[in-house]
């Protein structure tokens, strides 16, 4: 008996040892030389530029960095300037020519001509994805010349320059099938190696990039991390270098910590309330204002979204091209009341608002406005939808109150203005002849200044007869390790690693 | 015995078409629409419409029924709304994390529950007995999210010892095979603990002794052998059920396995891939099932197939 009882102590001591120091054998990990490796919080669904990813956030900062435009919009200098397109000029109204940039390589060794624009657009326009309307006013495109291209409008398009900068440039002959986003193939900085879905997306630097010195990483790995917590610890531990979103708590956190930096940056993203119009009692604009003057923005930015959001002066966000800043709505409570009763409901009305967690605190986002509006008698039954209820609901305009943001994805007055407000669009209920008008002239004025001029009326208008209480301009939190190099703050929420580098 | 087996295996291609149908409905019923979530916010009713028809919605239920049920008999479970990738490929891509995942945690499993539940079992009333106890009853009760985030606290932010996400190397299986399969052990502990209790008295184990078998022998030939089936049982119910994907300690770990698949798959109302999964794991579940009945032959060979 006493031999088998230390026959089992032996046993037992042996398997937790052996556990402890296998354990132990593993290092910490260790940064590879050259590579950065970051964590996005959205998950990549497809690489594809042009599919129905295609305005996924994701999506396009991975295009970024794989694939080229003809032109960038530079906000700093107010310009556009050239990228696989050199020089470019209006004919006419409805005609452009691009020059293009000769001994530019695609990844796979063809070269970049004419046919590859064409393809791009046609692509583009055949794939039916949210960005396809971009280029639905483009009806032909000339080719002859493989260093030039023509390109027809069917009207005069104020917006075609913008758009083209979201156009990724793919290889000529590219078949409109999402079984291209597999294995990707473009001109930009950085090559295509390994996609593993909810594992990792792996690109190498693209050595003969026709800009001299660019990408200075030799390798950028994304990886799939969807818990938050899980990746602060693995920003940490220095598992991955880079990652972005953080909560106002998080940067409260790592605020201070030598390891980790912290960088809030501008986006073109603005999260408001639509308030359905098309229904009662929010056809009548007084109800609209009384909700407008009865939310305390600053109260929630200044608490739930600190660091992540600032009060929106605008209906769309200060770097988007043609902004034009508002004053703010004056949070009143008395005067909200009063606005209401004088609308015929003195004893306030009951509403529901619906929403969908996909927007960092949106969930106390939501409560805070139901508190607020409870206050000057306007019961709210706050709805959280998942997201294929909430996206169904919202396109058939089956909703009083309705949660949500929006990116400017060409950077363009047009892109949320036209998109959303045209009565044409059916996307809020509010409908205004004027505005409408407003809207199509801008979209057909090619003189940026007349555009603009065109716009800022749209956004006084829009203010003004609140379809929508515009609330925030989104910030975007970037947290890096130390030995991140390089890294500049963009002007929107799609950033490049394109000029950074890692110290080893 | 072959028809036993035969009887099975039509019983196991009845259940299957039951999960398939069931599955396609159930998907249909609840709300939403695909390609609403496909287009996203950026999107207008128009353009979610054309979707709709251009991914088969628009056409009769029992059409759609139909057209699926004979491609998926001809081993075509359609291409996700989503990636455009055919279904079942996506959920053969998952099932090596999974498997991995499944078998380590089982692994650990049988190994710890085996050495706890003997040593409680062979000082019954003893301080270990009462600390296999404590254990295995704070085991089963410890939120598994809450250990793992706890467990990447400790060894991966703290101690810096193991990775604390992703999939490659065997270090990165260490943490959630330990999350996943502290439950598993406190429950299979104190089901050995019970097994080896029982048998332990039986007669046939104390002849056992008597003759002069040493104690390896007595407890694997004769204790363990006749408290297996329950163990099996058991066993099989849970890597039935890790096979089907274990979403919370996938997300937590990051681990691309098949839970994650099918959640996303429901939250994207991705219809093909909600179906090919779930019938996949239903095929995975009925599978174990019979070989585990199996088993229960091989072990008690008193058990009969008719």
């Amino acid at each position: 008996m006493e031999r088998n009882r230390a026959r089992w102590i032996r046993l037992v001591f042996c398997v937790v040892a052996g556990a402890l120091i296998s354990s132990v054998a593993q290092a910490a990990p260790v940064a590879q030389p050259g590579t950065l490796t970051i964590s996005y919080p959205q998950r990549v669904v497809s690489l594809d530029p042009h599919g129905t990813a295609s305005a996924e956030r994701s999506t396009i900062i991975l295009s970024g960095h794989l694939f080229d435009k003809l032109i960038t919009w530079d906000p700093a200098a107010k310009r556009f300037q050239p990228a696989l397109a050199e020089r470019w000029r209006s004919i006419d109204p409805t005609t452009w020519e691009f020059q293009l940039r000769r001994g530019v390589k695609f990844h796979d060794g063809s070269d970049f001509t004419s046919g590859a624009v064409k393809t791009s657009i046609e692509r583009a326009q055949q794939l039916r994805s949210p960005l396809t309307p971009l280029f639905s006013g483009i009806t032909s495109v000339d080719a002859t010349d493989p260093n030039r291209v023509m390109l027809k409008t069917s009207a005069p398009l104020g917006t075609l320059l913008s758009n083209l900068t979201n156009l990724a440039i793919v290889p000529a002959g590219t078949p409109p099938t999402p079984v291209f986003g597999e294995r990707p193939i473009g001109t930009g900085p950085f090559k295509f190696v390994e996609f593993v879905r909810d594992t990792r997306v792996v690109l190498e630097a693209n050595a003969n990039y026709w800009r001299p010195g660019i990408p200075k990483l030799r390798r950028l790995v994304f990886v799939d991390i969807p818990e938050l917590s899980a990746r602060m610890t693995a920003l940490e531990t220095g598992e991955i270098d880079m990652t972005v979103q953080l909560t106002p708590e998080e940067i409260k956190r790592l605020k201070g910590s030598a390891a980790i930096k912290i960088n809030i940056g501008p986006t073109f993203y603005t999260r408001f309330l639509w308030i359905n119009s098309g229904r009662k009692p929010f056809d009548d604009v007084r109800v609209r204002r009384a909700i407008a003057k009865a939310l305390n923005i600053s109260a929630i930015t200044s608490s739930l979204v600190a660091g992540i959001a600032k009060p929106a002066d605008a209906p769309i966000s200060s770097n988007v091209l043609c902004y034009a800043k508002q004053p703010a709505y004056g949070y009143n409570g008395q005067e909200a009341r009063r606005i209401l009763a004088e609308a015929g409901f003195p004893r306030g009305l009951d509403t529901e608002m619906k929403w969908n967690d996909a927007l960092p605190k949106e969930r106390e986002v939501a409560d805070a406005i139901a508190g607020q509006l409870a206050l000057i008698g306007i019961r709210v039954r706050s709805t959280l939808q998942p997201r294929a209820i909430w996206v169904d609901d919202l396109v058939k305009l089956n909703w009083d109150l309705n949660l949500l943001g929006t990116g400017a994805v060409t950077g363009d007055a047009d892109y949320s203005l036209g998109r959303l407000y045209h009565s044409r669009a059916k996307r809020t209920g509010y409908v205004n002849p004027e505005l409408d008008r407003l809207l199509d002239q801008a979209a057909g004025t090619i003189d940026t200044n007349q555009r603009c001029d065109l716009y800022k009326r749209v956004q006084e208008i829009l203010w003004s007869e609140v379809p929508a209480v515009f609330l925030f301009e989104s910030l975007e939190v970037y947290a890096y390790r130390a030995r991140v190099q390089g890294f500049k703050l963009p002007t929107s929420e799609i950033f490049s690693l394109n000029e950074v580098s890692v110290s080893p | 015995m072959v028809r036993y087996l035969l009887r099975r295996v039509l019983g196991t291609l009845i259940v299957i078409w039951g999960v398939f149908t069931i599955i396609f409905l159930v998907v249909r019923v609840i709300p939403g629409d695909p390609a609403a979530v496909l287009l996203g916010t950026h999107t207008t009713a128009e353009m979610v419409a054309e979707q709709r028809a251009k991914m088969g919605l628009d056409r009769p239920l029992a059409v759609q029924y139909v057209l699926f049920l004979r491609q998926a008999v001809a081993g075509d479970w359609g291409h996700s709304y989503h990636e455009g990738r055919p279904a079942f490929g996506m959920v053969l891509e998952r099932m090596r994390p999974t498997v991995e995942l499944a078998l380590a945690s089982i692994a650990l499993t049988i190994a710890l529950s085996f050495i706890l539940g003997t040593l409680a079992a062979r000082w019954v009333q003893s301080p270990v007995d009462r600390a296999v106890g404590v254990l295995s009853l704070i085991g089963q009760a410890v939120p598994n999210f809450w250990l793992g985030l706890v467990l990447i606290l400790v060894f991966a932010r703290n101690l810096n010892w193991l990775p604390s996400f992703g999939r490659g190397t065997p270090w990165h299986l260490v943490l959630p095979t330990i999350t996943l399969s502290v439950q598993l052990i406190g429950v299979m502990t104190r089901l050995i603990r019970a097994g080896v209790l029982e048998t332990a008295g039986q007669d046939y184990v104390r002849t056992a002794r008597a003759k002069g078998v040493a104690e390896s022998q007595v407890m694997t030939r004769h204790v363990y052998r006749n408290m297996l089936i329950p163990v099996i049982t058991m066993l099989g119910l849970q890597l039935g059920a890790l096979l089907g994907g274990v979403v919370v300690i996938e997300i937590v770990f990051a681990w691309p396995g098949l839970g994650r698949l099918i959640v996303t798959a429901i939250n994207n109302r991705d219809y093909p891939v909600v179906q090919a999964a779930v019938t996949f794991t239903a095929v995975i579940f009925v599978v174990l099932n019979l070989l585990v009945d199996l088993t229960y032959g091989y072990l008690d060979p008193r058990i009969r197939y008719a």
